[in-house]
């Protein structure tokens, strides 16, 4: 009896240190996989950089930032990033960027920064985003090489007007043209660039030239000189960033368009100053009815609170259901 | 009728306000939590703005306006059972009157604050006084609803003051400020003839000039809707659709708490058969000249089937709303129908749960009403986000809509117990009247 009791002593002993080991080991097991997924969960942010310049003048840098979860990229608002030129240093600081709602900041190269800009032929930007409770550390680099647009009007060999381009890049002592490269060549219109003939994009030849024949007749404006802005828009370009010169010529027809007919009349889609007479005729005539009532039936309120404070000979008799209601 | 035989005394003593009982207490503290809760949920919103909830660029006007769109439905059975009723000489619904009418008042109450509650910025509601413009509906509908809740008032007043009279005279069982209320409202009311004459004359300008108010408040809400080019919004048919849905709506509420008061209260000699039958027969009039309309509404525009209209029809059939709709159909109108059509079906029990089926179908056609539509527009956003294709209103939204909803419960609660939800004064003069014929 006494052995059946050891046995069964040893037996639940034993199962008490295999459950013990096994929920240690199932404890590491976890712990591990938390790790895993915790440096899972940590994703890079997606850092785009862009170079930009308008009109071969002062450059700016776009920065965008997404963040991929859930299998799709989320927007990051209020994201900051630290963007450096040429060095990591606090004097090649450009400045720290905060992303807004779209996700988007722009940076604009200080003052200070105008020697080390003039005597580079190549420009280095580098974005860093400090780590985060929801990314690692990330960084994003582009090299930009010096280069501009030059653009004018001209003809072709059949007359016609066409626009000359030419984009050239700074070699360190001269500037040499670029070929290869692909760019736009547009009117300014409204939201967009209008191509200015059937070609979507143009890319330059060996001498960096492209000429694009204007084919658009009669383009409506409204200056009066009939000037239509003529643009050349590169995008996105490995070496050269995003580069955009315009240039004004009277190749428009300037067209007056007149304000349209009902505005400043009283409409239904004006300013409430401008209402329709007929709407506040009747508007006015509906509120006036229904609460010339309503003042008089409070004013009846105040006539029964009058009568109720003169005798009973001055207000007539009670009513059957009160004098029997007072009798009883 | 019954009453006939009842003195007085035993009227009076039967319909005077009385404290609340076990129930009642639980039944107030209940409503006053859940209104807590959706104070608290609103004082979310107020901290950290319409965010909380799931509205978005698709579906703007979500849940509250549903609710708004209930609410002030439901407010026209004021001007049905009181003035319609009223004017055509119907005395088998002096009782209901009351009732009618306090409905009409708590709902249009609820039906202001739901706008506001929906405003992000509430603090700016001066604003639409100050610079509204007349050409919108909106304003429209904000004239209309002042104007609408004012009369209801007064149409609640003027009733009032003889049964005032009563309980002022009636001292023992209230409260000291009970009565300090009662002398406020009415000790002027010595129920003299010239003092019924002016307010029967009163109560006859408030009967006649409610109705076309009444139409207005939910004509204008249905043209905030019908005046867009949108699928399921632009019909000519609206106004008419939206005022026979109201009068189903209200009748279905005043049928709910007739049943309740005549229970919680034992008005069975007050509230009786009679009154069940009859409001059973105008009931079924409504809900199937709502089905009528409903008809018109879907079936015509499901024929031509155009396209703008066709995703939204689709959509309500056979599609993600589709167990929704066919509820607020067969609930709303086609079962309450089933039961109301035959004379067992108007007796208490079977008319209450009609009532409801009625309420209840109601509340959801008017989600019906606004949502769908919002989630097809003619311009749908380019890579719109999944969140705005769907709409499911959050625990926030849900909790200031039920507690708008106990809001209302809570006015007519505290109404019972204060005021005689049965006229006593009326139910007395009609029973001498048919007692002297």
């Amino acid at each position: 009896m006494k052995n059946k009791y050891l046995l069964l002593f040893f037996f639940l002993f034993a199962q008490l240190g295999v459950a013990l080991a096994q929920e240690d080991s199932t404890q590491e097991a976890t712990e591990e996989v938390t790790e895993e997924a915790a440096a899972d969960e940590k994703p890079e942010l997606s850092l785009q950089l862009g170079f930009h310049t308008l009109n071969n003048k002062l450059p700016y840098l776009m920065l965008s930032s997404k963040l991929r979860k859930d299998n799709s990229f989320q927007v990051i608002t209020g994201a900051k990033v630290k963007v450096y030129f040429k060095e990591e240093t606090d004097e090649g600081l450009i400045g720290e960027a905060v992303t807004d709602s779209r996700g988007v900041a722009k940076l604009v190269l200080p003052a200070r920064m105008k020697a080390a800009w003039d005597s580079s032929t190549t420009y280095p930007f580098v974005a860093v985003a400090a780590e985060t409770r929801d990314w690692v550390e990330t960084r994003s680099e582009i090299e930009i090489t010096k280069a501009k647009i030059l653009m004018d009007t001209t003809q072709t060999e059949e007359g016609k007007r066409a626009i000359s381009v030419q984009v050239l890049q700074f070699d360190g002592t001269e500037w040499t043209p670029a070929p290869d490269v692909e760019l736009k060549v547009g009117v300014r219109r409204l939201s967009s660039l209008l191509p200015v003939g059937e070609e979507e994009t143009y890319t330059t030849d060996s001498a960096g030239m492209v000429i694009a024949e204007f084919g658009r007749d009669s383009l409506p404006t409204a200056d009066k000189k009939g000037n239509l802005v003529l643009a050349v828009k590169v995008e996105d370009n490995d070496m050269f960033g995003n580069m955009e010169v315009e240039m004004a010529a009277p190749w428009g027809v300037y067209t007056h368009t007149p304000a349209v007919a009902s505005f400043g009349k009283r409409t239904l889609w004006a300013t409430s100053d401008r209402a329709p007479l007929w709407l506040l005729f009747m508007a006015a005539f509906i509120i006036v009815a229904v609460w010339s009532v309503i003042i008089y039936l409070i004013y009846l309120i105040f006539r029964l609170k009058k009568l109720g404070n003169k005798s009973t000979v001055e207000v007539g008799q009670e009513a059957p259901v009160f004098a029997e209601l007072r009798e009883s | 009728m019954k009453t006939s035989t009842i003195p007085t005394e035993t009227i009076i003593s039967d319909l005077m306000p009385r404290k609340f009982g076990r129930a009642g207490m639980i039944w107030t503290g209940s409503l006053i939590l859940v209104c807590l809760l959706g104070a608290f949920a609103y004082y979310r919103q107020l901290d950290r703005g319409l965010i909380v909830t799931n509205m978005g660029d698709y579906v703007s006007w979500g849940i509250y306006i549903s609710n708004f769109v209930f609410f002030v439905a439901i407010s026209l059975v004021g001007s049905l059972i009181t003035a319609v009723l009223r004017l055509a000489n119907v005395h088998w619904a002096t009782p209901l009157t009351r009732i009618a009418e306090i409905i009409a008042v708590s709902a249009i109450v609820l039906a202001s604050l739901i706008i506001i509650v929906d405003m992000g910025r509430p603090e700016r509601l001066f604003n639409l006084f100050i610079n509204g413009r007349i050409q919108s509906p909106i304003m429209w509908d904000v004239i209309v609803i002042t104007t609408y809740f004012f009369i209801s008032l007064l149409l609640l007043y003027f009733p009032l003051l003889p049964d005032l009279k009563i309980m002022i005279g009636n001292k023992q069982k209230d409260h000291k400020w009970l009565q300090k209320l009662y002398r406020f409202m009415g000790s002027f009311w010595r129920g003299s003839r010239i003092q019924f004459k002016i307010s029967d004359r009163a109560i006859n300008m408030l009967c006649i000039t409610i109705i076309p108010v009444a139409f207005s408040i939910h004509t204008v809400t249905s043209w905030l809707f019908a005046t867009t080019y949108r699928p399921g919004w632009d019909s000519t048919n609206f106004g008419a659709y939206f005022i026979s849905g109201a009068f189903l709506v209200g009748a279905g509420g005043v049928v709910v708490a007739m049943y309740v008061m005549r229970k919680a209260y034992k008005l069975e000699k007050y509230i009786t058969q009679l009154h069940f039958d009859r409001m059973g027969k105008v009931l079924v009039m409504l809900a199937l000249l709502y089905l009528y309309f409903n008809v018109n509404e879907y079936l015509v525009p499901a024929f031509k089937m155009k396209k703008p209209e066709e995703s939204h029809l689709t959509n309500l059939f056979t599609g993600e709303f589709a167990l929704m709709f066919w509820f607020a159909i067969m609930v709303g109108m086609i079962i309450p129908i089933m039961i109301l059509l035959f004379k067992g079906g108007r007796k208490p029990l079977p008319m209450f749960i009609a009532g409801i089926m009625v309420v209840v179908g109601a509340w959801f056609k008017r989600y019906l009403i606004v949502t769908p539509t919002l989630l097809h527009p003619f311009l749908p956003m380019s890579d719109a986000p999944e969140a705005h294709l769907h709409y499911f209103p959050s625990w926030e939204e849900w909790a200031i809509a039920i507690g708008s909803l106990a809001g209302a419960l809570l006015i007519i609660t505290f109404f019972v117990r204060i005021f005689p939800i049965i006229p006593i004064h009326e139910t007395i003069v009609e029973q001498n009247e048919q007692h002297e014929k």
